[in-house]
């Protein structure tokens, strides 16, 4: 399985994660761009490596890096414009606690 | 409480050969440096001509150095350990941002090595647009199924009962 692809599953594994209604649509809007790109022809902005372009995949906030060649794109990585970060755990039955929630509360005053 | 001396009158006295030594006393928060000259003793000052404090001796010993002297006494008899100024919490947030934006960078380009390097070595697998996006969605869907088994965790009011401390038992 190609990068691109990992980091798309990795896209819809993340937004899964965060309890979203419907991560269908939430993948879609990256395919219509993905798709708009190729429609249109966009060659995108110069990327941060020689030879590869970079195409911006908002509002969901990915980037695509590809390069052109000839009508094709390749495309060779699909990654969030910032790092994510993993929700919150809840806290309740079942959910692993983080190290500070550990921590055991002494409350003061007399017996 | 000492004369005030800027810090070009000072180098002026210096280099005169009026003032030989200096003292970086301690206060409360910082320091300050004091010129013996002679029967007078001399504080310096900042160009607004308030009393100039400094954070650290490095700062004030390096202070000295532009002033041309080289010898000088500590006393901290009277420091007190403190904060000159407010802490400044938007260049902390700043850099924070700057270095969050930077790691961000650094691990963006180590991924893009990483695929390019696969194409390099001939190791990269290329899809269809349309075989990428059907993987795509059997994943979702899978994992989507998996979130929708997992038990939904409610409060449950017997933990609720436990929490806190109950007053009057």
């Amino acid at each position: 399985m190609g990068l691109a692809v990992k980091d798309l599953i990795r896209a819809a594994a993340h937004i899964v994660s965060t309890g979203h209604p419907d991560p269908d649509a939430y993948l879609n809007g990256i395919r219509d761009r993905i798709e708009t790109m190729y429609a249109i022809k966009n060659p995108g902005v110069i990327g941060r490596h020689e030879g590869t372009v970079e195409w911006m995949l908002n509002p969901p906030s990915y980037v695509a890096v590809l390069k052109w060649a000839g009508p094709d794109a390749k495309i060779y990585r699909v990654l969030p414009t910032a790092r994510m970060k993993k929700p919150r755990p809840q806290i309740g039955i079942g959910c692993v606690r983080r190290p500070q929630d550990q921590r055991r509360r002494v409350s003061g005053g007399a017996s | 409480m000492p004369h005030p001396i800027k810090l070009d009158a000072l180098r002026d006295l210096v280099s005169s050969g009026a003032v030989k030594t200096a003292t970086i006393l301690g206060e409360k928060g910082g320091f300050t440096v004091h010129a013996d000259a002679g029967s007078s003793e001399r504080v310096l000052t900042n160009r607004a001509g308030q009393v100039k404090m400094f954070a650290t001796t490095d700062t004030a010993v390096r202070e000295l150095a532009r002033a041309g002297l080289s010898s000088f006494l500590v006393d901290i008899s009277q420091y007190q350990k403190g904060l000159l100024r407010a802490p400044r919490t938007d260049v902390s947030d700043r850099a924070k941002r700057a270095s969050e934006a930077l790691e961000h960078e650094r691990w963006f380009r180590a991924k893009v090595d990483e695929a390019l390097r696969q194409e390099e070595q001939g190791v990269a697998t290329w899809h269809e647009h349309a075989d990428v996006w059907e993987d795509v969605k059997k994943a979702t869907a899978a994992m989507v199924a998996k979130r929708n088994l997992e038990p939904v965790v409610a409060s449950s009011p017997r933990i609720a009962k436990t929490r806190g401390r109950k007053k009057g038992i």
